[in-house]
């Protein structure tokens, strides 16, 4: 964590406020006062000094001179502003900074620091807070002194006793809920009932902070005493229209007002509530104006010098809870994912590595889980970043809801998760923390009014002997890629075989990306028969990688991966553009109906939305008629995201292209995605073509295919067809047309030359 | 390991040398280092580390032998950097000199004593380069007072270095030694001037864990909670600790002379032990330094290699601080916890990580009970920490 420079300054006025309250005599407080102004300050010299410009400065305490040789003509210049620089005796050049003392020491106190930095705004206001502290101190010193020249059970002594305790109290108040870090509001409600309560003849206490969309407003944050009607008539004022606190904004001084009926820039509405005095100071985040803070009174009263500068050290706090809370939200942005609140990475493996040194020593298990959403991209590319923003937000809630305090969860980006589960009973336990993990993320989401459904894949990767925060990562990260090859929803453990898998799989995906970039594809052509006369109808375009060590290899070995890695986007574009192009040319040359061209689409091309787009643009680009492109969808990649997907198939058909359902009959409601989906073909997929000819069940499983399309007056495509038996029964069936090695087995597009000029 | 070791280098008109030995007998022992720590003529200053098993008077008469009337200070030290049980080292020539002072009764008045012996630096004569090197008595409370004393009478004018005796665990005693005079509950100092370059290097070597924690009360050294619980079950149960260290003030102290607090700072972390047993029973924590309330502290953990990695560090850093000009020697203040993390093995290792920075360089020092070392600021007490002084 860096340090946070305004949380310490808040810590080290607490700690000036302690040693000082615990002096009994004003030397010693000036002595303490100057020691821990330069603690605090980590500066080389402080000084305090009485005495004013007139009359001329006197040193009363001082630390960081050698014995006897304070140059007090050089302090003089700094406090009055002549100088920045000091020299100081084994430090050097040193920058000053100054903060006046009023009654009852009026002088100054001044520190000076090594180092090429001047002090900064915070470290200024912290000084100040000092100089406000010391003269409270001394003030109440001052006057217990004079009181205990008289009687000893003197009342005026025990309530004076009782006062200063009472500011010390308060203020420590404050200074706690500041270093607690409590969340801004808590912090100043605070600090305006510690005010309430310090001053006790002053029933109203008032904090306006200028509105961040129009600094010249100011804001009532927070106020006690005042009727709820009234605060909300006042809540938002112009700067020039706040009354003492407006005044004390724009003069950056106290403001007292001890007539306040007859005051110039009284608030109507509190002269018309009878408020009689009112006396506001400003306040300030990181050195600007930011506010004021008030005090008032519904009796007469006039406001003391101590009361003037207890209201200023009030003010100061709320300075340093100002720029404190700014300055965290910076931290916190910096450790923190801004969208789920979740860890950082990098705070992650700062917990991590401590986890695990503990682990260590206790010889516990340790466990690190990698989370990977399935189809949130889906969800992203369809709805919007917006809903994916709030998908990502629902999804750290809820994995927040299935760890324990001591677990530690991240967002590495995207919809990457991790969690650390130390101080596990049971290694068995990260299991079932995964399960549920699995389990709530399964659950839909109500996404920008729409259900939403997506899957957590997990790997899991225990500590070992020695394995540090980032080897753990990334065996969790290895795991969940194993969990994700193996479907959606899966949760997979590492071992060690899993990284030989892995380097298996990243040279295949290099090789992959190189053929990409080297346009290393062809497409064959399976020819789709008419079964009743033999004829070829059209043609289905097959994509094979020319491996430079394998040969041709067929999709089967290549497109997963391709689909996992998005390259069979750029793949698939290949493949549709070649496919047109090759049958536009075939056409050109074909008497009589031209042939058809099958391209399967995959789920990843479905989801892009300029899917359309290309098609149109290939389709002008190669002269093809859209009639004759048929895009091949498998069943299953329409219950991903039904809606987008049904978008997508109506611009399609816009364009005038055909449709044709794939495998028709391997998915679960085939038929209503018949009803749903402009589909105008359904390909019967092999494994019913595969009984046929030989069980009257089978048959009876085809046929029903068949009759199907028939009914919805959709083509049908039998394909796999391996034998004359299956053939016969389908022709017997009534099916359309055919493809199988039976019939034609793939070829490239030159010898599917040779087989379409004889073929019709 | 031979029973006496020397080291020594030279420079322009500067010398310095490192004598250790292991003799049994304190005279022996002494005279042994002090011969082997005078590499040359015209000796400045001596500075004398030995356990407290040895008998302090004997140890002042065997240096004696050799180095009468050499300004010497030294004090009682658990082991000394380097394994043997005694080391002298030797600063001298004419490029260099050096003014004593010691203070009796520190605890009586620590402001005074700590005022007392940096006065002799108040004065530092032309040499363009000077050190106070300063050596307290580690049973003495309130360490910060005697630094802050000595603060007020040289300022910013000088830095300092240097660290509290230790004591033996048989011998149950500290002693500082200053000229021919042996002290208990003392303060003892020496202004190093020179016409070289001094460099000084600080690194603790332990990592804070988790988030911070607030110093919810407490007073002076003594903390009583933390988050606003028992100090002792917050810091413990932020450490893992075994159940034992809960229960049994010998297990706690074992436990947390390895794992002290980090107090947050503006420059970064002020390291503080905690593995006084004094407030187990009222299940606060007691550091030998102050732990303001309101304050943000981490619980830390080190382990051999940190501690190892941070010898070489501030080696490194006290080196490069003389801008060019090889070192002379390296004189260290090790705190006693990072010595008893070690072991006698990793004690040797850490010499050698030191001795790998500067190689053929003398290096010896104490180890200590809290270190001295004020270079910027006025905040100069530390504890578990090396502070390196290379003397250029």
């Amino acid at each position: 964590m860096p340090t946070n420079a305004t949380a310490l300054a808040t810590q080290q006025l607490a700690e000036f406020l302690a040693m000082l309250s615990a002096a009994t005599d004003p030397g010693a407080v000036a002595r303490i006062a100057a020691e821990r102004a330069a603690r605090a300050l980590e500066a080389e010299v402080a000084v305090v000094l009485g005495g004013g410009p007139a009359e001329g400065y006197e040193l009363v305490s001082s630390v960081g001179f050698p014995a006897g040789r304070v140059p007090g003509a050089d302090l003089t210049e700094v406090v009055l502003g002549r100088r920045q620089l000091l020299d100081v005796p084994g430090a050097g050049k040193c920058h000053t900074a100054v903060a006046p003392l009023g009654d009852p020491v009026p002088g100054a106190l001044l520190v000076a620091r090594a180092g090429a930095e001047g002090f900064t705004p915070d470290e200024g206001s912290l000084l100040r807070g000092m100089a406000r502290v010391l003269e409270l101190v001394v003030q109440s010193l001052g006057r217990l002194s004079a009181e205990r020249t008289q009687a000893v059970q003197n009342a005026r002594l025990l309530a004076s006793l009782q006062e200063r305790h009472n500011l010390l109290n308060q203020l420590s108040r404050i200074q706690r809920a500041i270093s607690r870090r409590q969340p801004l509001t808590d912090i100043l409600h605070t600090i305006t009932a510690s005010a309430k309560e310090l001053f006790a003849d002053d029933e109203v206490v008032g904090l306006r902070l200028r509105d961040p969309d129009d600094p010249a407003m100011l804001i009532l944050v927070s106020q006690r005493g005042m009727r709820p009607q009234l605060a909300r008539e006042i809540w938002r004022v112009d700067v020039e229209d706040a009354g003492a606190t407006g005044q004390a904004v724009l003069l950056d001084d106290l403001v007292v007002m001890e007539r306040y009926a007859d005051a110039e820039h009284g608030i109507p509405q509190l002269a018309a509530e009878h408020i009689q005095a009112a006396m506001a100071a400003p306040v300030h985040d990181n050195g600007e104006v930011a506010g004021g803070l008030a005090v008032a009174s519904y009796r007469g009263r006039g406001y003391t010098r101590r009361d003037r500068e207890t209201l200023l050290v009030f003010a100061e706090h709320v300075s340093l809870a100002l720029s404190d809370h700014r300055t965290r939200e910076k931290m916190r942005e910096a450790y923190h994912d801004a969208l789920t609140g979740l860890a950082s990475r990098g705070l992650f493996l700062d917990q991590l590595e401590q986890a695990l040194a503990r682990a260590a020593r206790k010889d516990a298990p340790l466990a690190v889980l990698f989370v990977d959403l399935d189809r949130f991209k889906i969800v992203n590319d369809s709805l919007g970043h917006a809903a994916g923003d709030s998908l990502l937000i629902a999804v750290a809630d809820r994995l927040r809801s299935c760890l324990r305090a001591s677990d530690v969860a991240a967002r590495f980006g995207g919809d990457e998760f991790a969690v650390v589960l130390p101080d596990l009973g049971e290694p068995e336990q990260a299991q079932a923390v995964a399960r549920r993990i699995t389990e709530v993320v399964q659950a839909p989401f109500v996404v920008l009014g729409r259900e939403v459904f997506i899957d957590a894949s997990i790997g899991i990767a225990y500590r070992e002997e020695g394995t540090t925060g980032e080897e753990l990562i990334r065996r969790a990260d290895l795991a969940m890629y194993q969990a994700k090859r193996n479907g959606r929803g899966q949760t997979a453990t590492f071992r060690p075989a899993m990284q030989a898998t892995l380097r298996r799989t990243l040279d295949l995906e290099a090789r992959l990306r190189r053929a990409v970039e080297d346009s290393a594809f062809e497409v064959h052509y399976q020819p789709i028969v008419a079964l009743a006369d033999g004829t070829v109808a059209g043609v289905e375009a097959l994509v094979r990688w020319r491996h430079p060590q394998r040969g041709l290899v067929t999709p089967g070995s290549f497109v997963p991966l391709a689909e996992e890695t998005g390259l069979i986007v750029p793949i698939g574009l290949l493949s549709l553009r070649e496919a047109c192009r090759q049958t536009a040319k075939w056409n050109s040359v074909r008497p009589g109906r031209p042939l058809t061209v099958g391209v399967n689409i995959s789920a990843r091309q479905l989801h892009q939305p300029d899917l359309p787009d290309a098609v149109a643009r290939i389709l002008a680009e190669t002269d093809l008629d859209p009639g004759c492109l048929v895009l091949e969808l498998a069943e299953t990649l329409l219950a991903e995201d039904p809606d987008a997907a049904l978008d997508r198939l109506c611009s399609l058909k816009n364009l005038g292209v055909r449709l044709a359902l794939d495998d028709f009959g391997t998915a679960y409601g085939s038929l209503a995605h018949l009803r749903r989906y402009p589909v105008d073909i359904i390909k019967i997929d092999p494994s019913y073509v595969a009984g046929m000819g030989r069980s009257a069940a089978a048959d009876q499983a085809a046929q029903a295919a068949i009759t199907l399309g028939q009914i919805m007056g959709l083509q049908t495509i039998a394909e796999g067809i391996e034998t004359a038996g299956q053939l016969a029964a389908l022709r017997g069936a009534g099916c359309e047309l055919g493809q199988g090695h039976f019939l034609a087995r793939p070829v490239a597009a030159e010898e599917a030359d040779e087989l379409l000029r004889t073929s019709f | 390991m031979p029973k006496t070791e020397a080291m020594r280098a030279f420079g322009e008109r500067r010398w310095a040398g490192v004598g250790g030995s292991s003799d049994l007998d304190s005279r022996r022992a002494a005279l042994a280092a002090a011969t082997a720590a005078l590499a040359g003529d015209d000796p400045r200053l001596l500075l004398v580390f030995g356990s407290a098993r040895y008998d302090p008077e004997a140890v002042l008469a065997g240096v004696g032998e050799v180095a009468g009337g050499v300004p010497l200070i030294g004090c009682s030290s658990t082991r000394v950097v380097g394994g043997h049980d005694l080391v002298v080292v030797a600063l001298g020539g004419p490029g260099l000199s050096a003014v004593t002072a010691a203070a009796p009764h520190a605890a009586a008045d620590r402001r005074a004593a700590g005022s007392a012996v940096a006065a002799c630096a108040v004065d530092p004569g032309d040499r363009p380069h000077h050190v106070l090197i300063m050596l307290t008595d580690g049973v003495t409370p309130g360490q910060e007072e005697i630094l802050a004393g000595a603060y007020a009478m040289v300022g910013a004018s000088v830095p300092m270095v240097g660290g509290a005796a230790s004591p033996d665990a048989y011998a149950g005693r500290t002693f500082q030694l200053h000229g021919d005079q042996v002290l208990t509950d003392g303060v003892v100092g020496a202004l190093l001037s020179s016409d070289g370059p001094l460099g000084i290097g600080l690194r603790h070597g332990w990592r804070k864990v988790g988030e911070p924690m607030i110093v919810t009360k407490s007073s002076g050294g003594d903390v009583h909670t933390l988050d606003d619980r028992p100090a002792l079950t917050a810091y413990l149960d932020r450490l893992g600790a075994p159940a034992a260290a809960y229960e049994d003030p010998a297990a706690f102290e074992t436990f947390a002379q390895v794992r002290p607090i980090g107090i947050r700072r503006r420059s970064g972390e002020e390291v503080r032990g905690v593995s006084s047993p004094g407030m187990f029973g009222s299940g606060g924590l007691r550091s030998s330094g102050e732990v303001p309330e309101g304050g943000l502290v981490w619980p830390m953990e080190g382990d051999e290699r940190s501690v190892l990695d941070s010898a070489a560090d501030a080696c490194r850093d006290a080196v490069a601080a003389l801008e060019g000009v090889p070192p002379l020697a390296l004189l260290t203040f090790d705190c006693e916890s990072r010595g008893r993390l070690l072991g006698d093995e990793g004690v040797r290792a850490e010499l050698a990580r030191m001795t790998g920075e500067v190689p053929g360089v003398p290096v010896g020092g104490p180890y200590t009970w809290g270190e001295i070392c004020r270079t910027r600021g006025i905040n100069g007490f530390h504890n578990q920490t090396l502070v390196v002084l290379a003397v250029g």
